[in-house]
Formats: structure tokens, C-alpha cells, sequence
């Protein structure tokens, strides 16, 4: 299965993935990084800690970046 | 023979009586990943480990979480000193390591005349319940940096040396959380200087740093260990 690794970035600085993770297709990285998301988000909720404009890249071993999770796009927010 | 001995339960027992229960120890290499107990299966072996790290891990293979942990500080076979056969849990060298093992019909049998060796052996099982019950209080009630922290030092108390061979991916089955949430605690506790973290390695820089971080989601089953085995010196 191909690797994906998913880099970080706050505040327009990245912080690297070094392990990677292995998914069937991009798809399911996708999927895998929005659940992280969500995970990460209730964290911050908890401690208290603002949400933001963080964002999680997914990039291949071709270091080719091929897709871009943004955190406040996986909130199910309704007015 | 006894200097080989580095596993601490062992270590505490009087000369005559280890001198009765090793003809039937078997020194034993235990690499990384062997299973030592399974989940509904009667213990074959019991081990008292050296060196190296045993996880406790309950559940299934879709949903489990690590419940605890043994080093050289223990043994496994709680539930058969407890009475039981078989455990409800899966523990696996997580660290490759090595010890002594004795099969279970040896050792009930000589847990009939050694009450040292039965008082020792269930104060562990004790005190691994304890632990046990604290990975539980840790995953309600704290975050995971702070579980996380906690991890790292439980894993560094029972290992020689600073550095130990972990995966993020093992620290996320470990602490029942995603991966990438792993990898982002990790490099948090890295910029505040209290660990280095590379590809598969976490090197602790800072204990006392990372007993700050996990606050009280760390110490009360280290605390319980000392005091149980308080009155139980080892041999002069």
C-alpha cells in the first residue's frame, strides 16, 4: 500500500510527519486525516484552546502534496 | 546465576527459595511482538522479565487499548496467581527484551511451598491492577499530551537506558488515539525540549519535564509499587 505522510502546518510553518502512514489510495488518506482532524479539534476544545486556521497536508513519497485538510472546512458548523 | 538476575521480584526472593525455583527457570531471549498470553487461552509459561517491555492490551481486533504494563519490575501470570487459567487480555513483548520463564504447573506447584514467592506474586497482580485502574482514570479524565507523558515514563521506568525503540503508530494503538495526533503531542513535547523524536526512536531528555506535563495522571501506581513491596527487602 502506498504511504502518505501528514505534515502539519500552523501559522504557515510545517511541522513534518517522519513516520508516515500506509492507506489503500489518496482517498482513504483523506478520509484518515479528516477524522484526525476532528480528534485534534476536540483536543483543543478541551484544553481550552482556541480553534484556527491550521491545516493538515497530505503528501505522497513522490513528495508531491495531493491534498490539503483544512480545520475549520471538517467542522459541521450550522448557524 | 543470581547476578544474571535483573527482574526485581525474583531479586526479592530469599536465597534458599530462589535457590529452589531455579532448576525450574528458563533463561529466554523475548523479542519484539511474541505474544506471552492470549485472550481466553490457559497460560502455558509464566515470565519474569529482564529486561525489555510487555504490553497488557484488551479488546479485539478492531477496537483495543493498552491497559498496562510490565518490565523488569514484574512478571506476567497475574491471573493465574489470581486463580484464573486463562486472561482476558493479550500481552506482547513491545520492547524485545529477555528473562526467565517457568511454566504454569511448575510454578503452582512450588507456589505451595514457597508463600514468599505467592505473597510476592500477588502483590504484583496487585499492584498491576492498580496500574491498570489508572490507565483507566487516565483515559477519562486527561488530555493526551499528559497521557502521553505518562506513557513515555511509564515505558522509560521500565527500560534501561533513555532511548526505546517506538513508532508513532505503536504510541496511537497504545493510547487509543489517531495516529497524526500522536505525531502531533510528539512534536510538541520535542519543542519544549523533553524528548528527541526520530523515525521509530523517542530519546527522553527531560524526565523530570515530562513528570511536569503528565501532572497527576503520573506516579499513584509507582507510589503503591514502592509502598507494597516496601517491607519486602532484597536479600543482603
Amino acid at each position: 500500500m502506498p504511504l502518505f505522510y501528514l505534515h502539519r502546518r500552523i501559522d504557515g510553518q510545517r511541522f513534518l510527519d517522519p513516520e508516515g502512514e500506509e492507506f489503500p489510495d489518496i482517498a482513504s488518506a483523506i478520509e484518515d486525516a479528516k477524522l484526525s482532524v476532528k480528534e485534534y479539534l476536540a483536543e483543543r476544545l478541551r484544553r481550552g484552546e482556541p480553534l484556527n486556521g491550521d491545516s493538515f497536508e497530505i503528501w505522497s513519497t513522490e513528495e508531491v502534496m495531493v491534498a490539503e485538510i483544512h480545520f475549520k472546512d471538517v467542522l459541521n458548523w450550522r448557524e | 546465576m543470581h547476578s544474571d538476575i535483573r527482574n526485581l521480584l525474583l531479586r526479592r526472593l530469599a536465597p534458599r527459595d530462589l535457590n529452589r525455583l531455579l532448576p525450574d527457570l528458563d533463561r529466554v531471549k523475548l523479542p519484539s511482538r511474541m505474544i506471552l498470553e492470549e485472550s481466553g487461552q490457559n497460560i502455558e509459561f509464566v515470565y519474569f522479565l529482564d529486561d525489555g517491555l510487555c504490553s497488557v492490551v484488551v479488546g479485539n481486533r478492531d477496537i483495543k487499548a493498552e491497559a498496562g504494563h510490565i518490565g523488569f519490575e514484574g512478571a506476567t501470570g497475574s491471573a493465574l496467581i489470581l486463580g484464573a487459567s486463562a486472561p482476558d487480555t493479550v500481552s506482547f513483548m513491545q520492547l524485545a527484551g529477555s528473562g526467565w520463564r517457568i511454566s504454569s504447573s511448575d510454578l503452582l506447584d512450588v507456589l505451595k511451598t514457597m508463600p514468599d514467592l505467592r505473597r510476592i506474586l500477588l502483590l504484583h497482580a496487585h499492584a498491576l491492577t492498580t496500574q491498570i485502574t489508572h490507565t483507566l482514570l487516565a483515559a477519562a479524565k486527561f488530555k493526551i499530551q499528559q497521557r502521553l507523558a505518562r506513557w513515555l515514563l511509564m515505558c522509560h521506568d521500565r527500560t534501561h537506558g533513555d532511548t526505546m525503540q517506538l513508532t508513532h503508530d505503536f504510541l496511537a494503538l497504545m493510547l487509543a488515539v489517531r495516529r497524526a495526533g500522536v505525531t502531533t503531542e510528539l512534536q510538541v513535547l520535542e519543542g519544549e525540549g523533553l524528548i528527541k523524536a526520530t523515525r521509530g526512536t523517542v530519546q527522553i531528555l527531560n524526565r523530570q519535564g515530562l513528570i511536569k506535563v503528565a501532572g497527576a495522571c503520573y506516579g499513584a501506581p509507582e507510589r503503591e509499587y514502592e509502598r507494597l513491596f516496601a517491607e519486602i527487602r532484597y536479600p543482603g
